[in-house]
């Protein structure tokens, strides 16, 4: 089954120039999808056209179709399609505005109208996931930035969506964080539920995604399994080839995709 | 920090509306009677034990919004010397009442349990859910005031803080924008409050 389809997206926001262009997509049910691409090329707004951000709430001129699970997202903002679609953006301070880790986590399911033991019972179950029980009555401001990402990723994957989209979510988190990230993604993904990063990490989408979209110019350029990060085109739009393609191809070895197929760590 | 702070106590535990409750009567009466020393005194006192019930510091809160305890010093030195030392001193600690109890209230109230106190006292669902975010935005304010006015001293920027006010605003509407979309994905919808 289709979890994102998009046919023949163009969007552009008021006063400027055509972000999207005639963006066609199909992404199946239990896919973890990586999309790539430079600044400014469209990869967050193309993440907003999959759960009807745009043109629902974000307004501009957009053309188009946009379906999520083979129902169209027209006239259906985002509060409508939370049981199907939840967003992580790039910048946990600014989604986080709650004053202690569980009523963040509790606030989608209020907004669901869940009784409070269920909300009780989803919020643990939730902070648990994300390795953050201990701290359910501490202030948010005071985590570390990957604590925070998780805290983000905990209040969405509460309200148990089939869908995750999440905008760069290891662009502020130092390794062991952003690895601690995905592997929390990986396992929801192993559990079925469908996982579309925009990110800049080609080495960490190399090890855990299993399609790779490039965007360029408001277009898709590329896409196809992790051989796309292999690609000539990739080095040539400047984008960060993986570490273990290049030692694989200097070396003339069979590419490998991560440290872990190179063979790093193995005796 | 103007901000809900998490602690294991009585206080805590109470129900919102019922602080509610407490804190309407108590700045009431402040307001009738606040110019009484006994009553001013009084209040003051109460609240220094309300603050130890609630496992909070009032040094520590009065330190952390020293901004808002320092504009008390306009009305002070005015009576001091409109009036007389001891009707500055009253004023002071009726003032200082108010603004202890109302922060306490703040501090050991979840901003989500606030709107629910005012809406079981028939306060418009909106207006009541309006308050308490506002309320959480204080506490970003002024950590990004804090964060703005340091990036720009370590730039040799001056201590004038209007060069703040447009990186603050910015920031700040960035993250209305933001938070306004992630709490929609979230099943937000304020038609339905």
């Amino acid at each position: 089954m289709e979890a994102v389809g998009l046919s023949k997206i163009s969007f552009s926001y008021p006063g400027s120039r055509q972000i999207l262009r005639d963006v066609s997509l199909r992404i199946k049910k239990g896919e973890f999808a990586g999309i790539i691409g430079n600044v400014g090329c469209g990869k967050t707004t193309l993440l907003m056209c999959m759960n009807g951000t745009i043109p629902n709430v974000v307004k501009g001129e957009f053309s188009g179709e946009s379906r999520l699970f083979g129902e169209k997202l027209e006239g259906r903002p985002p509060a409508e399609v939370w049981g199907s679609a939840g967003l992580v953006f790039q910048n946990p301070d600014d989604q986080i505005f709650a004053p202690t880790l569980d009523e963040e986590v509790a606030f989608g399911l209020r907004n669901a109208k869940l009784s409070e033991s269920e909300v009780k019972i989803r919020v643990a179950s939730a902070l648990e996931f994300a390795g953050l029980s201990n701290l359910a009555s501490a202030d948010p401001c005071n985590l570390s930035q990957g604590q925070k990402q998780k805290l983000c990723i905990a209040s969405v994957v509460a309200m148990g969506p089939k869908l995750i989209l999440l905008d760069e979510p290891s662009s502020s988190l130092d390794n062991k964080s952003a690895e601690e990230v995905y592997a929390l993604l990986d396992s929801l993904n192993k559990k079925g539920t469908t996982i579309i990063v925009v990110e800049h990490d080609t080495e960490r989408l190399a090890k855990y995604a299993r399609r790779i979209i490039v965007i360029e110019n408001g277009g898709i350029a590329l896409d196809g399994g992790r051989e796309v990060l292999a690609s000539p085109k990739i080095e040539k739009m400047g984008l960060k080839v993986p570490c273990s393609v290049k030692f694989s191809r200097k070396l003339g070895r069979k590419i490998a995709y991560s440290p872990e197929e190179f063979g790093v760590g193995k005796k | 920090m103007i901000k809900y702070a998490h602690r294991e106590s009585a206080i805590h535990a109470l129900r919102p509306q019922a602080k509610l409750v407490f804190l309407v009567v108590s700045i009431s009466l402040l307001v009738f009677f606040g110019r009484e020393a006994a009553v001013s005194f009084g209040f003051l006192a109460l609240s220094l034990v309300l603050y130890s019930v609630a496992r909070i510091s009032p040094a520590r809160t009065i330190s952390s919004n020293r901004a808002i305890f320092a504009v008390l010093l306009i009305p002070f030195l005015f009576n001091l010397l409109a009036f007389s030392p001891e009707r500055a001193i009253t004023n002071a600690a009726y003032l200082s009442s108010v603004i202890l109890l109302s922060l306490l209230f703040v501090m050991t109230t979840k901003p989500s349990d606030f709107a629910n106190a005012l809406a079981s006292f028939l306060v418009p669902r909106r207006i009541a859910f309006a308050f308490s975010s506002a309320l959480n935005f204080i506490g970003y304010f002024e950590r990004s005031i804090e964060r703005t006015r340091v990036s720009q001293l370590s730039r040799a920027g001056s201590r004038n803080p209007l060069p703040l006010i447009v990186p603050v605003l910015h920031k700040a509407f960035r993250k209305a924008k933001t938070l306004s979309i992630s709490m929609e994905s979230r099943g937000f919808d304020p038609d339905r409050l």
